[in-house]
């Protein structure tokens, strides 16, 4: 019968930790919140999983129900569950209710600079295609090109794997203005580094946070965002180091707008794209708190 | 009579537990308005370890339910016949069965321990726990992706880990004979003792959905506990122990894949992700380390660790750890050696 009485208690409690796990779910959903937390791509999934917890949950209200009635039954002697037994359950299930209270009582904030400096700051683009670009320089021709095409593969070699950024650079080469929008983020400043010489001297506008390293220099700042690949676990920020006369005015995690020239500069004795600041505007954080990795078609991006 | 009163009182505070979580459901923004003291590291940390929760929520579920379906639904001499006699085979078996249950460690633990207790060989599952969050189809393209340029980092992470499995799977098979399962109240259900019979007979009472859901309730709680305190360990290195720091602890050639095993293991992202993760580490570390990042962390990390203790006995939760450190290296050693060539 004692197994009877604490079943009974588990079914009730843990009823209640699911249908708060499907509570905060639908919370964070319904507010448009779990941006927060989860990239796109995988919170479908987290709404099934609300939906399944949710089923659980009410088996597990029945269960408890139904150990009730047996319990009326029968002539009941419970006995208290032992006290060790009940400190380790206490322990288990504070563990399932932490997120829960973390999750209701806490507001739901994007994570900026504190975390970048957590992560260390990625000032360039991804290495590993930098690397291949370097063994093999022999421009890619695969169809008959115009004169003026020519031209252009010349100034972005590609192999197979660089392709798609070199296509990219071409059609960011042509632009008078180009402009870092929030889809291809990474993607578009990928291309820019990986043919930076091409670049230099030319106009951009982006948008991010301000996010400094003590050893940088007074007019010099990061602007930044973080990127997610699943989880906010995973984040990694990503940024381009600006220089300006008025860095000094702008403070931490402060969102910018940023219009200014392509360059070079020395930072760590690594050698990193930069940009002059032409226009430096303060305004409101983005509504979508990170940057995703592009899946569509490259031929997308940059037009 | 005491008891009753106690029960009673559990109900009226578990009643109380319910409205509350109503009156949050409907009107959300309250708890914005309590002025929570701003401490943005321990926002930090909330942010990281919800979404940790979050983001496991789904595989755990699949692992518990899959769990539970084999457990009402499917026959121990079912399990037994369909894995093959010859070891070699049932570790080719083993990779397979990774492939056809693309969900990372999380999910996987709960479903082999389901499936050990119904007779499938103990090397078998070990295998399928170590390849199968590394050969599954999802980590196939998210390596793929993060290593563009570098195609022949997905082949070696996916032929080291085969190779790592194989290893392990096969000194698991000659040396590890006794039952390894840790004891749990689930382990005795499915086993032949008298659990079996009082647990059938109540199966026998409903309906077989039910029972599914109820190995999946507890199956939840009894796995979802080690992921609970694995995310709180993990959120909290991540949002404290900065990374450059880290980095410049380990550099030399044989210190950086040591270095990688344990900065794998204290980070415990999942095998979905990690590849990105590893990718921004390209101008740091070398090409060698890196794979036994990828090829380290899935297989054992913090909360994977925590997961195997409560499905295994604590003594084999060593071996596995230490097969797995000195495998990997000397495999990550010899690819670096052969394969990459420095």
């Amino acid at each position: 019968m004692e197994k009877e009485h604490s079943n009974k208690a588990h079914y009730w409690i843990r009823a209640v930790i699911l249908l708060g796990f499907t509570f905060y779910i639908t919370h964070l959903v319904s507010t448009g919140n779990i941006i927060y937390y989860i990239a796109p791509r995988m919170t479908p999934y987290v709404k099934y999983a609300s939906i399944l917890l949710f089923g659980i949950a009410i088996f597990q209200v029945y269960l408890a129900l139904q150990s009730n009635r047996e319990e009326n039954e029968e002539s009941c002697d419970c006995v208290h569950i032992p006290s060790r037994s009940l400190i380790v359950n206490i322990g288990t299930y504070s563990l399932f209710i932490l997120p829960l209270v973390m999750g209701f009582m806490m507001p739901d904030t994007a994570m900026g600079s504190s975390v970048a400096s957590i992560k260390g700051m990625n000032l360039s683009a991804d290495q590993s295609l930098l690397q291949t670009l370097s063994t093999s320089k022999t421009p890619k021709t695969s169809a008959p090109l115009s004169e003026e095409d020519t031209e252009l593969t010349k100034l972005f070699p590609s192999d197979e794997y660089t392709e798609d950024y070199a296509l990219l650079g071409m059609r960011l080469y042509k632009k008078e203005m180009i402009t870092i929008e929030e889809e291809g983020y990474m993607e578009l400043l990928t291309s820019i580094d990986l043919y930076i010489e091409n670049f230099i001297g030319k106009k951009i506008k982006m948008t991010g946070f301000v996010y400094r390293e003590d050893d940088m220099l007074s007019n010099q700042f990061v602007i930044s965002r973080l990127t997610m690949q699943c989880c906010s676990a995973d984040t990694a920020p990503y940024g381009i180091m600006v220089e300006s006369v008025d860095a000094t005015n702008f403070a931490e995690d402060t969102w910018v707008e940023l219009t200014g020239t392509i360059g070079q500069t020395t930072y760590n004795s690594n050698e990193i794209m930069k940009i002059d600041a032409i226009s430096l505007t303060p305004t409101d954080a983005s509504a979508t708190p990170y940057i995703y990795p592009y899946f569509d078609d490259f031929n997308q991006l940059g037009n | 009579m005491d008891s009753y009163k106690s029960l009673k009182k559990l109900h009226i505070g578990l009643l109380f537990i319910f409205g509350f979580m109503i009156v949050v459901a409907w009107k959300s923004g309250l708890f914005a308005i309590l002025n929570v003291p701003e401490n943005i590291a321990l926002q930090s940390f909330k942010t990281m370890f919800i979404s940790i929760v979050l983001e496991s929520i789904p595989f755990i579920l699949i692992g518990v339910v899959v769990s539970s379906i084999l457990q009402i639904f499917v026959s121990e001499k079912w399990i037994q016949k369909l894995v093959p006699k010859n070891p070699l085979l049932g570790i080719i078996y083993a990779c397979v069965l990774g492939i056809l249950f693309p969900v990372c460690e999380c999910g996987l633990i709960p479903i082999m321990r389901r499936l050990i207790t119904k007779g499938m060989p103990l090397y078998v599952a070990v295998v399928s726990i170590l390849v199968g969050p590394i050969v599954n189809p999802v980590v196939y393209v998210a390596t793929f992706s993060a290593f563009r340029g570098r195609p022949e980092m997905l082949y070696a992470r996916m032929g080291l880990a085969i190779a790592v499995g194989t290893v392990i799977g096969l000194i698991v098979y000659f040396f590890v004979h006794q039952n390894q399962l840790r004891n749990s109240k689930l382990t005795l259900y499915a086993g032949t003792n008298e659990g079996t019979t009082e647990h059938e007979q109540q199966h026998r009472k409903g309906n077989k959905i039910f029972a599914v859901l109820e190995h999946s309730g507890s199956e939840f709680f009894e796995m979802g506990k080690y992921l609970m305190l694995g995310s709180v360990i993990t959120a909290a290195i991540q949002t404290f122990v900065p990374r450059a720091e880290l980095v410049e602890i380990g550099q030399g050639p044989m210190v950086s894949h040591i270095f990688m095993m344990g900065f794998a293991y204290i980070l415990s992202i999942c095998s979905t992700s990690d590849a990105f993760v590893a990718a921004s580490f390209v101008n740091s570390f070398s090409v060698g380390s890196l794979l036994t990042f990828l090829v380290f962390g899935p297989m054992l990390d913090f909360k994977s660790t925590l997961m195997l203790l409560s499905v295994f006995k604590t003594r084999f939760v060593l071996l596995l750890g230490c097969l797995i450190i000195t495998v990997v290296l000397v495999g990550s050693l010899i690819v670096e050696r052969f394969y990459f060539g420095y």
